[in-house]
């Protein structure tokens, strides 16, 4: 059977997955033994520390050394309830999001392990269901966004509910039964709450970028015929109903599942990336590839791990006609790599990239805590695919090789998805797209003309064969989505 | 063996076949961690609700049955009910000696016990796979109930002992590891330290006060002792004794079901979960309280006369819940209990043991 691993990888070819390269090193760190390696964290200390904040409760702290094996760690804090959000401001001073609250841990003597658990705010309500997780990005004002997950029908709510509950909000696949399910709340320096936008249904990463853009995933399922990509702005609805029961403007007599689905799309914001189930299943932490070439040629762009598959998705943004759209695709995939994707943080000289994992609870155990390093060997791929008025350029990370410039050497189909109270959902109105022109603009830049470029959330295919770079590297990823919103005018 | 006992000895268990590593003591795959009583295990999770009275919980919404619902054709068939547990509570262990669940909706201690602290296995899952236990995931406690709390807060403060509505948790602080409870209230602010004391199943709370009034201390059902205030400082122990037919392990005490008999029923209220909504003390829950209920009259929804409360009327009331619903209930929210004659027979002794002198 020696054979079997190459007829994987062969298999592998032509889907999603990324072609073999040396350009990023894939290690894996263990944990203490006996330590459940439920990653719900991780960040880095100023005096270059990795912090983990695990699922079961402890938050372990130690210096990255060069042997991924050497990590010696130790306890900074305990008796957490699901943390799944942190943010470090200093050696002695971590946030956390768990289950019922946002906790300020200070470590005040200095002893290497908080002291103090401060409730810095709890506005959300519990209604004792496993899945209402929160994560939590800081605003970079002394305040926070903190994104509160739904409750899953895969468990019940109790008897006694911390907060408010809605029976309105408890119907539903996924539903929003106690406060604040599905919202991104915001909590200024005073701790003082506003509500700031809804409609979400496990928006398990959220994001505040360098230039001031807060962005959330989602999870596919009820009202997310696929994985979103949304640019989060206050006041607006993301489409998962059950949420709308804590809008204060929200009439309480109607049951949102009851809307005509018009009227839902209406009031609803689209995502700027849909990404196909073959991108992504379930967004988590999305983080913005930093300045320089330490971390390969993308800065600037976002990577969206995904908590459902090996894999970590690369996300193209671009502003068209005052809305955020763009293109995805794999950035990391197998390799190695585990399922349960949930975290990331770069370490302080943004080589290596961090990625904690878990998914305990959700679905299969899949956990750990992996990193990838960059080796200085820039990768051969499309840098970014961007809209024209009439097509698509793609513009590579290298000189592109002979012959790249052939019509018959890209593939388009284009689809959408629909919203519904269903489970997910299949790309709908599938066609072919026809290359009806192309042009080698500069030595690392192709045009392509396509037909039927149309706005309104068309998701628009392509995939590639024969191109190849001057010194005579394939491309690393064979498959490329961008979201047409709107039209380049 | 019955299965409460069997937890009550792994408990005992875990602390040999667990041993804790080196001076970090990390949350282990051990689906039952435990403390010690020098260095106590703080633990913030779902809990489990012995059958807490709305009076106790009374900072909480409730929580309701719902129309099992369908994603394509909505409402359908059936029902899902909620469960039992607290959400937001914080759990501290000092080894076999005592556990305590403090809330920090409720600001105050729910309930102590002993002999191991909680079976995490509901909730964490199995080790290896981790299968989580479906609608059932709360923690089980492992060991003997010994306090519950009853009635409202046990704090009084301004003069007199007023309810304290509405506590803000403020977090807490970790000394000698021992965690000190924060809370405001109004204009006072309230920390307490709570620890086992020095005979067996007591309990020690510290207070540090500071409040505009006098403060007071009151506990429903058991016995205290309370230090002196010292400029807002002082400390009360509550002497616990094991708690019969509240999910502990002194509700496995024998009883016969050869004959009904009250013991029984008793048990019967607890295992059948009926304690989720008929109180014993008076306080109003999703159904009426079963306190001074027996031989009363009771307003039936739809009828012009009221029904006495006899055997035949809680008997119908077991078996078909919906045919007499007391007025201000909603329709339809209990179930059929569709149990036998003599287990009918000793909860309805059980409640007559409430009935009003």
């Amino acid at each position: 059977m020696k054979s079997f691993p190459l007829l994987v990888a062969c298999l592998l070819v032509g889907s999603a997955a990324v072609a073999q390269d040396a350009s990023y090193k894939l290690e894996t760190i263990p944990f203490p033994e006996g330590v459940p390696p439920e990653v719900g964290a991780v960040g880095f200390t100023p005096s270059g520390k990795i912090v983990v904040a695990l699922r079961r409760s402890d938050v372990l702290i130690a210096t990255p050394t060069e042997d991924p094996k050497k990590f010696e760690w130790s306890l900074f804090a305990s008796g957490l309830h699901n943390a799944c959000g942190m943010h470090i401001v200093s050696d002695k001073e971590i946030l956390i999001s768990q289950m019922p609250e946002l906790t300020r841990l200070i470590d005040e003597d200095g002893d290497g392990s908080a002291d103090i658990y401060e409730n810095v705010a709890s506005p959300w309500g519990m209604s004792g269901n496993y899945h209402e997780t929160n994560h939590m990005v800081p605003d970079g004002k002394g305040g926070y966004f903190v994104a509160v997950g739904t409750a899953s029908h895969n468990g019940p709510v109790f008897y006694n509910v911390r907060g408010e509950y809605s029976k309105v909000g408890r119907r539903g696949r996924n539903f929003s039964a106690a406060s604040w399910k599905g919202w991104i709340l915001h909590i200024d320096a005073e701790g003082n709450m506003t509500p700031w936008a809804s409609g979400f249904r496990m928006h398990n990463g959220i994001y505040l970028d360098s230039k001031g853009n807060l962005w959330a995933g989602d999870n596919q399922g009820d009202w997310k015929g696929t994985t979103p990509f949304y640019h989060v702005e206050k006041g607006n609805f993301y489409g998962h109903v059950s949420s709308l029961v804590w809008d204060p403007e929200w009439n309480p007599e109607i049951d949102p599942l009851t809307l005509p689905l018009e009227e839902i799309n209406e009031m609803k914001t689209d995502a700027a990336i849909l990404l196909p189930h073959e991108m992504n299943r379930s967004a988590s932490e999305p983080i913005e590839i930093p300045e320089g070439d330490v971390f390969g040629p993308y800065a600037g762009q976002i990577l969206l791990p995904d908590n459902n598959g090996e894999r970590i998705a690369r996300l193209m943004l671009e502003k068209v006609d005052g809305v955020f759209q763009g293109a995805c695709t794999q950035f990391y995939e197998a390799e190695g790599l585990h399922m349960g994707n949930n975290r990331v943080v770069f370490s302080p000289d943004n080589t290596t990239l961090y990625v904690g994992q878990t998914s305990r609870g959700w679905g299969p155990v899949a956990e750990g805590l992996q990193r990838l390093t960059y080796t200085g060997e820039a990768p051969f791929d499309i840098h970014t695919m961007s809209l024209t008025k009439t097509g698509f350029r793609l513009t590579y990370t290298g000189e592109l090789g002979e012959g790249a410039e052939k019509v018959e050497n890209f593939s388009f189909r284009r689809f959408r998805y629909e919203d519904t109270s269903l489970y997910g959902g299949d790309p709908l109105d599938v066609s072919e797209i026809k290359v009806t022109d192309i042009r080698k603009v500069d030595g690392k830049t192709l045009e392509l003309d396509v037909e039927n470029l149309e706005p309104g959330g068309w998701v628009y295919e392509m995939t590639m064969k024969n191109v190849a770079s001057a010194d005579g590297r394939s491309q690393r990823t064979g498959l490329f989505c961008y979201t047409v919103n709107k039209l380049k005018k | 063996m019955n299965s409460r006992n069997l937890l009550f000895l792994l408990g005992l268990l875990s602390l040999v076949a667990f041993p804790v590593a080196g001076e970090d003591r990390f949350i282990t795959l051990s689906n039952l961690p435990m403390g010690t009583r020098e260095k106590p295990l703080v633990l913030r999770t779902y809990f489990p609700d012995p059958g807490l009275t709305r009076e106790v919980l009374s900072n909480h919404d409730l929580g309701y049955r719902a129309r099992k619902y369908s994603p394509g054709k909505g409402d359908v068939d059936g029902f899902v009910d909620p469960i039992l547990g607290i959400p937001g509570a914080i759990g501290v262990n000092f080894g076999p000696d005592l556990s305590i669940c403090w809330d920090a909706t409720e600001c105050r201690l729910l309930y102590a016990w002993r002999g191991g602290f909680l079976d995490m296995t509901n909730y964490w899952g199995e080790p290896e796979s981790g299968r989580r236990k479906g609608f059932g995931y709360i923690p089980e406690l492992v060991g003997e109930l010994i306090f519950v709390a009853k009635g409202s807060h046990p704090l009084g403060i301004f003069d007199q002992y007023t309810e304290i509505l509405a506590p803000e948790f403020k977090g807490y602080r970790v000394i000698d590891g021992v965690p000190e409870f924060h809370y405001t209230v109004g204009e006072a602010d309230v920390r307490v330290k709570i620890e086992p004391g020095t005979e067996p199943m007591s309990i020690v709370k510290h207070y540090t006060v500071k409040a505009p009034g006098e403060v007071g201390y009151y506990e429903t059902g058991y016995k205290i002792k309370k230090t002196d205030d010292k400029d807002g400082t002082f400390s009360v122990t509550i002497q616990g004794k094991p708690v019969v037919g509240m999910g502990g392990a002194a509700e496995e005490q024998e009883y016969s079901t050869e004959k009904p008999n009250v013991e029984w029923g008793a048990a019967l209220y607890t295992n059948l979960g009926c304690l989720a909504c008929h109180s014993t003390d008076g306080t109003r829950g999703h159904g009426p309280t079963f306190a001074g209920l027996y031989g009363e009259e009771v307003p039936i929804t739809g009828m012009d006369e009221k029904v006495i409360a006899d055997d035949a009327y809680i008997e119908e009331s077991i078996v078909n819940p919906t045919a007499k619903v007391v007025e201000s209930y909603p329709p339809g929210y209990m179930p059929p209990y569709p149990i036998g004659k003599k287990e009918i027979k000793s909860l309805t002794m059980f409640i007559k043991t409430l009935a009003n002198e």
